[in-house]
């Protein structure tokens, strides 16, 4: 006798992952963050997923007991994962040159919320620029301990001068520039602050020192009747180009040096002029004496013009990278993605099926493969991201360039075992 | 005298059971669905005896000729008990048993079959009526939620019951 063909009026309550996913299934619901879901590359992406789960899952021979949505969700979280890798790696390699620059505001999802961005950094997906080297990080503590010591193209030097009198030998610097505070290139910077005088020095015509330079020695050059007067070089040879060099370097010492009338002694910026001044302005003294000095200021302080300070991006938290863009991840992370992917809804699966110990059936009870899905989803994903990891560590820019000199560096080994052609002439 | 207005009420919509909701009893279910029917795979056909159509006897209460609804074809787990000879003064007699065991919700919810004793089932060829019938478990003891339904049955001699 044949046994009947019978149908059940119902099949009910079965979760039961489809063969096939479905593109208009990948919405919001669907996915826990919705990151990508404007993106149809990736919606194509989480479709084609389920069919990978489900075929390598076994799904063809025995139920897998998760929706397409859970495998939406380890696909959604899988590119999440990528990123935070990539990003991580990109910002080893560009931290140092992006210390001090604006950063950014973050939604929820770690996207850029639109503000603010530096322009060396605007735009979006700063995280996909190849930087500029600007090597912020040294350049900030050179430019904070030259300022700290009164150096470095962030210091204003401000110039003043003030009258000799009559064999007057003294002068308060601090209180001639505090007094010439208004309508100065230093009004109000002061603040009561001790200056600093950085030179002190009294000017003759200044076209006869660069014409005739300091060897000279003969003849009056000079407006002045003192030893400050004289120049030296009246005669003029060929000369080799390091004899100029030098011949620089010495006229600048001999400027401080030798070949001033005046020496000066500072002490809390009461200056003392030796010798003495007699008759300033006639019979060959200066009228004048010029000094150069500085205000101090916070050498840390945030400079809104030069972004030399100390707001802005500071450490890995601040740097204004978002989420990777789907599209600008290559077929080397699809494919992890994937693996990685699969990996999660292993894991899910392991979660699903090990909620029970032992699942009681009629007669008795059965043991599924939750403990053995687990420990593989574990392992999977951890090797996926060691082995990710250990590939990016060998390609950050420094290690390139290492690469690179080691490179160079052996094949100019195997040049010199190159024998050198002999030139016959 | 206890405060009649005092007296505890089931709430109308009371908490699910927190460990054991309805998906965790659909799961089980799913299971034992794909275990019992795909993997396993026993099968047998149940034919469930109609008591309004058939005729009984006025005096004994037996019918020689049972009326039986459409069988059913239903996956269970089969425990073969075997088959036992036995001598008697009317010669020798040979009887084999079986213990069937229905998923009890696959039964109920999807092929709204009640398994009850007198009824016949039809396996590996040979006619078995369903002598005795239990319910030995609950899934992790919680109400509405019977794993099992255990049958006893025994092979139906020739001409109690003709499925044919």
């Amino acid at each position: 006798m044949a046994l009947p063909v019978l149908t059940p009026v119902s099949q009910t309550s079965k979760v039961i992952l489809p063969s096939i996913g479905s593109s208009a299934n990948v919405i919001s619901s669907a996915v826990p963050y919705g990151i990508y879901l404007s993106n149809t590359d990736f919606v194509s992406g989480a479709a084609d997923q389920v069919a990978l789960a489900y075929k390598m899952l076994g799904g063809d021979v025995l139920d897998i007991e998760l929706t397409e949505q859970n495998i939406y969700t380890s696909y959604e979280l899988s590119v999440l994962e990528y990123s935070y890798i990539i990003n991580s790696h990109q910002a080893e390699n560009v931290l140092s040159d992006f210390l001090g620059a604006t950063t950014g505001s973050f939604d929820q999802d770690g996207e850029l919320k639109s503000g603010a961005l530096s322009s060396s950094l605007s735009g979006t997906h700063v995280g996909l620029k190849f930087p500029a080297f600007t090597f912020e990080y040294g350049r900030r503590i050179s430019t904070g301990l030259a300022q700290e010591a009164g150096f470095g193209d962030n210091v204003t030097m401000y110039s003043a001068s003030f009258a000799l009198t009559g064999c007057v030998q003294h002068y308060n610097l601090q209180s001639i520039v505090s007094n010439s505070q208004s309508g100065s290139a230093w009004d109000g910077l002061m603040n009561n602050q001790k200056i600093s005088i950085e030179r002190v020095y009294y000017k003759s015509p200044g076209v006869m020192w660069r014409f005739f330079g300091v060897y000279g020695g003969s003849g009056v050059y000079g407006n002045l009747s003192s030893y400050g007067m004289y120049a030296d070089d009246s005669t003029f040879q060929l000369v080799p180009t390091w004899q100029n060099k030098l011949q620089a370097q010495d006229f600048q010492t001999s400027m401080n040096t030798r070949a001033s009338h005046y020496s000066y002694e500072i002490r809390n910026n009461q200056i003392t002029i030796y010798p003495a001044p007699v008759s300033p302005g006639g019979g060959g003294s200066p009228s004048h004496m010029w000094f150069l000095f500085t205000i101090p200021k916070d050498a840390w302080a945030e400079d809104p013009t030069a972004k030399t300070g100390v707001d802005g991006i500071n450490n890995l938290n601040t740097l204004p990278f978002s989420n990777l863009p789907y599209n600008s991840i290559n077929s080397m992370g699809k494919q992890w993605i994937r693996k990685y992917a699969l990996a999660l809804a292993k894991e899910m699966l392991g979660q699903v099926r090990g909620k029970f110990g032992s699942i009681p059936i009629p007669g008795n009870d059965i043991n599924l493969n939750a403990d053995a899905l687990l420990s593989q989803a574990k392992e999977e994903q951890t090797s996926l991201k060691e082995e990710l990891k250990a590939q990016l560590e060998k390609l950050t820019y420094g290690a390139l360039v290492k690469s690179d000199a080691e490179m160079a560096d052996a094949a100019n080994q195997i040049m010199t075992h190159v024998p050198m052609g002999i030139y016959l002439g | 005298m206890a405060d009649e207005s005092n007296k505890w009420s089931r709430p109308d919509a009371p908490p699910p059971p927190l460990f054991l909701g309805k998906k965790e009893g659909d799961l089980v279910k799913q299971v034992n669905d794909e275990l019992i029917e795909r993997v396993i795979g026993q099968v047998l056909a149940y034919y469930p005896i109609s008591l309004q159509n058939t005729c009984f006897h006025p005096l004994y209460e037996e019918a020689i000729e049972k009326t039986f609804l459409p069988p059913i074809r239903v996956y269970a787990l089969i425990d073969w008990v075997g088959s036992e000879t036995s001598t008697e003064k009317f010669g020798i007699d040979r009887t084999s048993s079986l213990v069937v065991h229905f998923h009890s919700r696959r039964l109920n919810d999807d092929q709204d079959v009640n398994v009850q004793e007198g009824d016949f089932i039809l396996y590996d060829g040979i006619f078995y009526e369903i002598v005795k019938t239990s319910q030995p478990r609950k899934l992790f003891g919680q109400d509405n939620y019977m794993v099992e339904i255990s049958a006893t049955c025994v092979e139906a001699r020739s001409g109690v019951f003709n499925g044919q």
